[in-house]
């Protein structure tokens, strides 16, 4: 019985511990993967005059606080980044929640255009209630 | 001894990385015609070829099967307003064009399967934007015959009102040699694909020559 109870606690002992420690999974990149980047590609270098980048775009920088926005609400086209016009619609991404969307932003933040700032989510949530649509 | 060892070893291990030269299948379903030729028996395979096709291309001209005659060509369906798949098959297939623009013996062909929106001047738009070499071309026609034909070249394309964009369609990009015979497909989405492809293409130019 002794050796039952020990077995089971060198059983728990690590499933505990392991349950602890972060799961290593980013919502972010997996939301841009599924989300934006059949369009803007992996790195967020867009495709020619076609879909605009995401990389480097002065848009994104000057429209810091319409991301949000954008991202769930989509546009009827005639962007200019950094120069070139883009008459595209882009689909709003209407089933996203504001925490993706959250989740989506600093990831492009943090991985493919160092120059937006990270968001919070209540400034998520703050653009969003904001948006024109 | 030693010396002959490592001498055997490393040809060995060179020989290995020899580029094979591997030849592509035929596929689809043959037919089989048998007759006696002098008192022997023989059989012929007549091997499946696409059907001859009619349809615009984006700069507005016919395009229909005397245009790939002799000509190795790659080949998808899209549409230019799908949200899904498409942007990154027409990146893949920008990459391939722009390799092979210089060899007139290599076409790439890409049918819209959205035929009502996807007029002539759409696609000339699209291609424009898309910086698409001259070596690739759009197409639209009816949409049944272009539909009927994505059947023979044995790929997925059809209307669906539940799909984004309304139209269903697979992301295949089919291969085919100069006598309009399907010889390999690849996932037109993967961008590691298309070593496979460019290498396929490169065998069906030696096979030809």
């Amino acid at each position: 019985m002794k050796l039952a109870r020990t077995f089971l606690y060198i059983i728990l002992g690590p499933v505990i511990v392991c349950s602890c420690i972060p799961s290593g999974r980013d919502y972010g990149k997996e939301m841009y993967e599924e989300k934006c980047a059949n369009c803007h590609g992996i790195e967020g270098d867009g495709l020619q005059q076609l879909y605009p980048p995401l990389k480097n775009a002065d848009y994104l920088e000057q429209n810091q606080d319409k991301l949000a926005c954008l991202i769930r609400f989509g546009t009827q086209g005639g962007l200019v980044v950094n120069g070139v016009k883009f008459e595209g619609k882009m689909e709003g991404q209407h089933l996203l929640s504001d925490v993706d969307i959250h989740n989506i932003i600093n990831y492009i933040s943090k991985n493919i255009n160092p120059n937006l700032k990270q968001v919070t989510i209540t400034e998520v949530g703050d653009q969003l209630i904001d948006c024109k649509e | 001894m030693r010396a002959f060892l490592l001498f055997l070893v490393a040809s060995v291990l060179l020989s290995s990385c020899e580029e094979k030269d591997q030849s592509l299948p035929i596929l689809g379903r043959h037919d089989f015609d048998t007759e006696y030729k002098n008192g022997e028996l023989v059989t012929d395979t007549i091997y499946y070829t696409l059907p001859d096709f009619r349809f615009t291309d984006h700069n507005g001209n016919i395009f229909d099967e005397q245009l790939v005659k002799d000509k190795i060509y790659v080949t998808d369906f899209f549409f230019t307003s799908c949200p899904t798949i498409c942007p990154k098959m027409s990146k893949n297939m920008l990459q391939m064009a722009e390799e092979f623009k210089d060899n007139e013996r290599v076409l790439f062909l890409s049918h819209s399967i959205d035929t009502r929106h996807d007029s002539v001047p759409v696609l000339k738009k699209y291609a424009t934007k898309l910086n698409a070499p001259n070596n690739w071309y759009f197409v639209t026609g009816e949409k049944d015959k272009i539909f009927s034909l994505a059947e023979k070249y044995m790929v997925s394309a059809g209307e669906d009102p539940h799909a984004p964009g309304g139209v269903i369609h697979s992301g295949a990009f089919v291969l085919l040699d100069g006598k309009r015979r399907i010889r390999a497909y690849y996932d037109g989405t993967k961008s590691k694909e298309m070593n496979k492809l460019r290498a396929d293409i490169k065998t069906l130019i030696k096979e030809s020559s």
